[in-house]
């Protein structure tokens, strides 16, 4: 049990740092992105094809990966979101379907539907053992370089000047225009930072997850459901809640069956959300 | 009264039209059902969202339930899928009654966040519930064998009574008939106290309530009937696709094609599904006739950004064009006139 | 002025947020056929009031009867049904809907057929002189059309008791006044109105009956003319070191 818990958990992290790339946009600019789960996937790619060319191990290239994401990010704000941001409700999500549809075709276009594999990383799927507890050295990594960069974010948006301008923006868009910010750029911002996170947690998942054109649909559906479980555009929420997920996720498929643990993970979000409306940590 | 619907008039009397002019070109008849299967599911979840305004990113679990439910009647007690149609309507309806009864004091993203979570639980338990074939799902017998084999099933030898599907001609014209009753259904909804009151707890709660509106008892009767109509949609796409499991019905994807159709033609507009619909899968089929229809991904790249230049440049759906050609006319028309934004309706 | 048997009974009304105390054990009562205004200053909590009386959010303690019964924390939608309805100070027009349609909303209380709830908007179009704007988008109003649609929506659930916060702010003289001759009528044709307001010139000359609060509590009830000349509200308006200089309306 506690073994399954550890797996979870170590899931976890990387549930949360994609979420917490969610609830940015989400929280912030009211942008229901449903092109999140592609630009994971195209954080997947870049780090495969880094590898796969240049020969980088993905735990090197992360810092490749994540500025190519941020640039992807904030291209997709300046070329479409912008346009859409004032549009009736719903429009920017359709916009964001267009794009998610864009961005996965692309990638079977260029590199087939096939499976692809990163052998050999730097850091293998070993274990370390602790106490009873086996842990394997390539998720070690992923979940405490998750955690850090989603403690970055967090650093990032309250101790920064553009942190704490995203901050106000997402609280109050006019007034946050009033004070002078320029919530365009401040958006743009927020959308390279979300394409951050998920270049970032592309890049960590890269040496244990095959990449393929759908390899993302599930890593998006959950962190929806993780953001609103956290409370829409709350950072700490995002990553506690992301947690949860994790540990639900794997307890559930441990005790009922894996082929029902995301069930356990859709009834959490709705019994919360009737105790706690504004999810679990919403103000 | 003719005057003022010549507009749906025009659209339904082309459709009709379409299948009688082309012929035998089973590739056009396809992408007329399809078309209208999801302007129906469009239209059922346009009730809830664009009129009264509570986002459900979930419908899907209501199209699932009307197509596995007149499968299961069809396929296991060989009873008609006019029958089946309403009987999934009926259950739709009811859960969507027990569900929400307690959701709807979830506000904006929540709500929609919970609709998703009971499509993918209704996904997750139905592609595991063997009595519906679990994650094999059901293939749809021809009739006729189901007919011979059963005395019951008379009425499976009358192509209008058995929505058999390779009766294309008669399955199209039925199904844009069932389209049509639906598409007035909403319009008169539209026009009626449910409508006003829908609309009026879209804009806003508060005034609702203060107007004697009990939001919560409104926005289930929206999300019932909704659900019924969405049940319906289900119906026909197992009528028509002849098979049936819990990837094809429920996952979000499909809940989101329910969403884009509508969006795409207006949101909160009853011709916003219809005119949405039919561009989508006009555009889709063009698409997939020029890229040669290869599994490339081709024609969705381009699908895709059709899609997205659409919503950049024309962001009220494709009924803000209609509308702005219209209120030139119009302008024209009764020159000098104050100038009213709204003409139809 | 005749006492009339009153359809409005507020009793000892106290709202707390948490440690603030918005009002204190409010009484007073409004009679049919009458105008009564409740003012005070900016925060004296009126508007707080107004919302527990039109079931808003419930008192903390206290009792509102309405003909006798006691309607106290009930939803506002059935405090509507009831026969009493609000307005909101911050006008909330139904946007995507038209003028007519918005007036229609409430006509719709007492009818379910949208032949016989788009007659009776047709009256109160007339009736509040929108019916030149029917068919323009509640969206694309000037702010002062938008209090005029706030008020005929409210119209038309046909209340006994219509309850405005606030309509005449941010209007111009003439509108003041036609909003004024609107109560006016409205008292004629039957209705009571208790009306939240800061302009002093119109609704002097308009209310039966006023209601002034300050911190909460309230400080005086009674005629017009007899307020105006109280010490305490002139304290309370103008605060000590004024109050010896002023005493006309």
């Amino acid at each position: 049990m506690g073994q399954i818990m550890i797996n979870g958990l170590m899931n976890g992290f990387v549930y949360a740092l994609v979420a917490v790339g969610l609830t940015l946009t989400w929280g912030v600019m009211d942008i229901v992105n449903f092109a999140h789960g592609e630009m994971l996937l195209w954080g997947m790619y870049a780090a495969f094809w880094i590898w796969s060319l240049l020969s980088i191990d993905p735990i090197l290239s992360l810092p490749i990966v994540i500025l190519l994401i941020f640039i992807l990010g904030v291209l997709m704000y300046f070329l479409v979101i912008k346009r859409v941001l004032n549009a009736p409700p719903l429009t920017a999500l359709l916009a964001t379907f267009g794009l998610s549809m864009v961005l996965k075709n692309l990638t079977q276009f260029f590199w087939t539907a096939n499976y692809r594999n990163i052998t050999n990383p730097l850091v293998g799927s070993d274990s370390i053992q602790i106490g009873e507890l086996f842990i394997r050295k390539d998720y070690i990594v992923a979940a405490v370089g998750s955690l850090l960069l989603t403690f970055v974010v967090i650093w990032f948006v309250n101790k920064t000047k553009t942190g704490v301008a995203i901050k106000a923006t997402s609280m109050n868009k006019s007034a946050a225009k009033l004070m002078g910010i320029n919530t365009s750029k401040i958006f743009a911002i927020t959308f390279g930072l979300s394409g951050a996170c998920v270049g970032a947690a592309a890049a960590l998942m890269s040496s244990f997850t095959p990449i393929y054109p759908e390899a993302c649909a599930l890593y998006s559906t959950l962190a929806f459901v993780i953001v609103a479980l956290g409370g829409f555009g709350n950072i700490k929420g995002a990553l506690f809640a992301g947690l949860l997920i994790g540990l639900a996720e794997a307890v559930g498929g441990y005790l009922i069956g894996t082929s029902f643990k995301y069930l356990v993970v859709f009834v959490i979000y709705l019994v919360a959300i009737q105790i706690r409306p504004k999810g679990l940590f919403g103000w | 009264m003719l005057k003022k619907y010549r507009f749906a008039i025009v659209i339904f009397a082309a459709l009709f039209l379409i299948p009688l002019t082309i012929g035998n070109n089973t590739d056009v008849h396809n992408v007329i059902i399809y078309m209208l299967i999801y302007a129906m599911a469009g239209e059922a979840w346009n009730l809830i969202t664009g009129f009264t305004g509570q986002t459900s990113f979930g419908h899907a679990a209501y199209f699932g339930i009307g197509a596995y439910t007149s499968t299961v009647l069809l396929e296991y007690f060989h009873i008609t899928p006019w029958v089946g149609m309403f009987t999934g309507g009926i259950i739709a309806a009811a859960l969507a009654f027990v569900i929400n009864f307690k959701m709807f004091r979830l506000k904006g993203h929540y709500f929609a966040i919970a609709t998703l979570c009971v499509a993918e639980i209704l996904r997750v338990l139905f592609s595991k519930w063997s009595y519906v074939g679990a994650g094999d799902g059901i293939a749809l017998t021809p009739i006729n064998t189901l007919v011979e084999g059963s005395s019951k099933s008379a009425w499976g030898k009358i192509a209008w009574l058995s929505l058999d599907v390779r009766n294309r001609i008669p399955f199209l014209i039925v199904t844009l008939a069932v389209f049509i009753l639906v598409f007035i259904l909403c319009l008169a909804l539209e026009h009626s106290k449910l409508g006003f009151y829908w609309k009026a707890i879209r804009e806003s709660h508060e005034v609702a309530e203060s107007v004697g509106v009990n939001p919560r008892n409104y926005k289930l009767a929206a999300m019932c009937i909704s659900a019924f109509l969405a049940a319906v949609g289900g119906t026909f796409f197992a009528q028509f696709f002849k098979y049936i499991d819990a990837e094809t019905v429920f996952p979000l994807s499909v809940s989101m094609i329910f969403v884009l159709v509508t969006v795409l033609g207006g949101i909160g507009n009853v011709y916003g599904p219809i005119i949405g619909s039919a561009i989508y899968y006009s555009l889709e089929l063009w698409m997939r006739r020029l890229t040669g229809g290869s599994g490339s991904g081709l024609n969705l790249i381009i699908f895709g950004l059709l899609i997205v230049l659409v919503t950049c440049f024309e962001p009220q759906g494709i009924i803000g064009v209609a509308k702005r050609i219209q209120s030139r006319f119009t302008r024209k028309k009764e020159a000098g006139g104050d100038g009213k934004i709204e003409t139809h309706s | 002025m005749v006492r009339l048997k009153p359809i409005l009974e507020i009793r000892n009304i106290t709202k707390k947020f948490g440690s603030l105390v918005a009002n204190e054990d409010v009484s007073f009562t409004v009679g049919e056929k009458e105008i009564v205004s409740l003012i005070g200053p900016n925060g004296a909590g009126k508007t707080t009031l107004f919302n527990s009386i039109a079931g808003f959010y419930p008192p903390t303690s206290g009792t509102v009867l309405f003909h006798g019964k006691d309607i106290t924390g009930l939803p506002s939608y059935k405090i509507c049904k009831l026969g009493v309805t609000r307005t909101f100070q911050i006008v909330q027009t139904l946007k995507e809907m038209t003028v007519e349609e918005n007036i229609m909303t409430g006509a719709f209380l007492h009818t379910n057929s949208a032949k016989k709830a788009r007659e009776a908007a047709g009256e109160i179009l007339e009736l509040t002189g929108l019916t030149a704007k029917k068919d323009v988008l509640g969206g694309s109003l000037t702010i002062v059309d938008k209090k005029r649609v706030e008020i005929a929506r409210a119209l038309a659930t046909k209340p006994e008791l219509l309850m405005l916060d606030e309509c005449m702010a941010g209007l111009n003289q003439t509108e003041i006044k036609d909003v004024m001759q609107l109560c006016l009528t409205l008292r004629e044709k039957g209705l009571s109105l208790l009306v939240v307001e800061h302009i002093m010139e119109a609704i002097m000359p308009i209310s039966d009956k006023i209601v002034v609060l300050n911190a909460g509590k309230k400080i005086a009830e009674g005629l017009p003319k007899d307020i105006v000349n109280n010490e305490e509200v002139i304290k309370a308006y103008l605060g000590d070191r004024y109050h010896a200089k002023s005493g006309k309306s």
